[in-house]
């Protein structure tokens, strides 16, 4: 069945679909706004005349290139392409900046290639075991889980916890907008039919993140390249990464373990990986993170790459999507009447081996067209800014408004846009405030869950083991983010 | 950067973020379910909280630092460079373009609201190459059309004479 598999990836259909998934996904994933659920989801409906397999082994490629993808614009223009690699523009674009966007290239694509494989190892190896632990997690460990997320606010936020606190708050607030999903019952709506589904999060993340920066390109002038001149050197990048394998490792495992858990998508692993690689590297890093560290593009750009399979294992192990390009993942397998469990890694044995063949070679399929395009890609940033601002606004109103085809979309995006600006100019933390509203759904959503199921006991929330632990490590990071540590140490070192 | 002066645009932000919380708070009170009502309100009081906390700060330290000011030199401003006020032109010319653009789509359709905005800009931000970019103009928003209409179906808003 393995041998099966990847004779139907190396078979001139298979190659064509790797091929052509791969091209398709890059683009969508350079494009700022458009992310992997995007491009999976309108690709999908090209699949239904295609096999089985050679439909998986096209998703499967377009879902790993274009999470690739979302970090070229992220170290070319400081934007990211896709919501899994907002971290990566933290140190990808000042390396930009300082004409090393070849070296910053290297090493996005060593590290996802790396973390790609192992994310694709485990999907491979290790579903049964993983799979296991997924399905431990009830509502009482997904609100706590939700809350070890939200307590990462404060870590975030350290310098300016006041304010990170203030964004994390209104990121909750903006993402209760729209019907409870509790109750059903409309909040702070105005009576508008669009405010009823809620506030979305890609054209609130395409405001925030991509039309902002067009308006700090438009003040800035000249062009992004502050150097003025781009310098090769993605095998310098690629050299970089390989002689950090414990960064790359732990990273990798760290993404696939976030897509495991159902909800908790690329831009978590992304935002995680990048703050653990912070604290662990801590003062010794030299250029500081946020100032064109290394560490700080290998780190999420690997945990990324390695979540893209890892949401997968449960979506097909028992049919649980582990973020919503996983779900589109299993509408796939349903147009293609193979059902996710055990029965599709035997009946179905040789599209399960395919697609995993596929994600496999999907991995170096965009580190060779990272290598071979790296010069091309770098010239974006030699651009003129009055050329760029234009194009990106165009592209910011074609993301947010190809997302559903309405105008409020882009209304939304506008607003969040200029609110951006106003953010970035003032230091504010836009991380914390993207936690807000990703994890508060989640929080809500089984914090209610689970007082049904204790019939009202806050008991719930610490009896199980991995609750209990969760509930510990969320106490430690808050206490961490909040308390002043440094200047305590300081105190007592005096006296 | 925060602002040297109490009227800037992070007093603006606590302002807005401010009114938004107490907003919501208040949208709480016309809900009907306790189980609806309770992340909006703590959260919504927790961001008041914050919000009266970082503007109260921010107004202490600049009458603190005003009164110092004053006990010594009075506060020197700096006249601006021709760079920053172009910079400053710029930046308002985009954020006038940004809010007309989705209106005019609306009037004249996506290619052509986009080839003005796209020379509107080009033309503000000092480019004189009037053909060239018009090119780039036409070239970019028929590009961006074909691909996203024609092969991913995405239909864009004809405006009001129903042009492409």
């Amino acid at each position: 069945m393995i041998l099966e598999g990847l004779l139907t990836v190396f078979s001139a259909q298979g190659l064509f679909f790797l091929l052509s998934g791969g091209v398709i996904g890059l683009i969508i994933g350079i494009l700022p706004g458009l992310g992997p659920a995007f491009g999976v989801a309108l690709m999908l409906p090209f699949t239904f005349w295609i096999p089985a397999h050679y439909a998986l082994i096209f998703l499967g490629s377009l879902y790993s290139c274009c999470v690739y993808g979302g970090s070229i614009t992220a170290v070319l223009l400081g934007i990211p392409g896709t919501v899994g690699s907002i971290t990566t523009c933290f140190d990808g674009y000042p390396l930009s900046q300082q004409g090393k966007a070849g070296v910053a290239l290297g090493l996005s694509a060593t590290s996802s290639l790396i973390g790609g494989l192992i994310g694709v190892a485990f999907l491979a190896g290790l579903t049964p075991y993983l799979a296991k632990f997924a399905l431990k997690i009830g509502p009482a460990e997904y609100f706590m889980l939700a809350m070890f997320g939200l307590s990462m606010v404060a870590v975030t936020a350290k310098g300016d916890t006041l304010r990170g606190l203030l964004m994390g708050c209104v990121g909750i607030l903006v993402s209760t907008i729209g019907m409870s999903p509790i109750t059903g019952e409309s909040r702070a709506t105005l009576q508008n039919v669009y405010l009823e589904g809620g506030i979305p999060f890609v054209p609130v993340s395409v405001g925030l993140f991509a039309l902002s920066q067009a308006l700090i390109l438009a003040k800035q002038g000249g062009m992004i390249a502050k150097a003025g001149k781009v310098a090769a050197g993605f095998w310098e990048g690629a050299w970089e990464t390989i002689k950090k394998p414990f960064v790359v490792l732990r990273h990798a495992v760290l993404g696939t373990g976030i897509g495991v858990i159902p909800g908790v998508g690329v831009n978590i692993a992304n935002f995680m990986a990048y703050l653990i690689e912070e604290r662990i590297s801590g003062k010794r890093a030299n250029p500081p993170f946020g100032k064109g560290q290394y560490r700080g593009v290998i780190a999420p750009e690997t945990a990324n790459n390695a979540c893209v399979s890892g949401e997968l294992i449960p979506a097909f192990a028992f049919g649980i999507p582990g973020g919503s390009t996983a779900a589109i993942f299993l509408a796939a397998l349903t147009i293609h009447k193979l059902r996710p469990g055990l029965d599709f890694f035997q009946s179905g044995g040789s599209a399960a081996m395919a697609l995993i063949w596929g994600m496999f070679f999907a991995q170096f399929l965009f580190f060779i067209m990272g290598a071979l395009g790296v010069n091309l890609f770098a010239r974006v940033t030699r651009l003129k800014n009055s050329f760029l601002v234009p194009a990106i606004v165009l592209l910011c109103y074609v993301g947010s408004y190809a997302y559903r085809g309405y105008t409020e979309d882009v209304i939304v995006m506008t607003v969040a846009g200029l609110l951006g600006y106003l953010m970035h100019k003032y230091s504010y933390p836009i991380a914390c405030f993207i936690l807000g509203m990703v994890l508060g759904p989640m929080a809500e959503t089984n914090f209610h869950r689970a007082m049904i199921i204790s019939d009202g006991s806050y008991w719930i929330f610490i009896k199980t083991p991995i609750a209990a632990a969760l509930f510990i490590i969320s106490i430690l990071a808050m206490a961490y983010g909040i308390l002043p540590w440094e200047r305590l140490i300081k105190r007592k070192s005096k006296v | 950067m925060r602002g040297k002066t109490l009227l800037d645009g992070d007093t603006l932000l606590l302002v807005i973020f401010l009114i938004f919380s107490l907003s919501m708070i208040a949208a709480t009170g016309r809900l009907e379910n306790e189980a609806t009502k309770t992340v909006p309100r703590l959260f919504g009081q927790l961001g008041l909280i914050f919000a009266v906390a970082a503007l109260s700060l921010k107004i202490f330290s600049k009458v603190k630092g005003y009164e110092k000011e004053r006990g010594e030199l009075e506060p020197q401003t700096k006249p601006l460079t021709s760079v920053e006020i172009e910079g400053a032109m710029n930046l308002y010319v985009a954020i006038l373009l940004v809010l007309l653009y989705v209106p005019l789509v609306k009037i004249t359709g996506f290619v052509v609201a986009s080839v003005l905005e796209i020379a509107a800009f080009l033309w503000f931000a000092g480019y004189r190459k009037i053909l060239f970019g018009l090119l780039y103009a036409v070239v970019l928003s028929v590009g961006i059309y074909v691909l996203f209409h024609y092969f991913l179906k995405v239909d864009f808003p004809r405006g009001l004479f129903l042009l492409i």
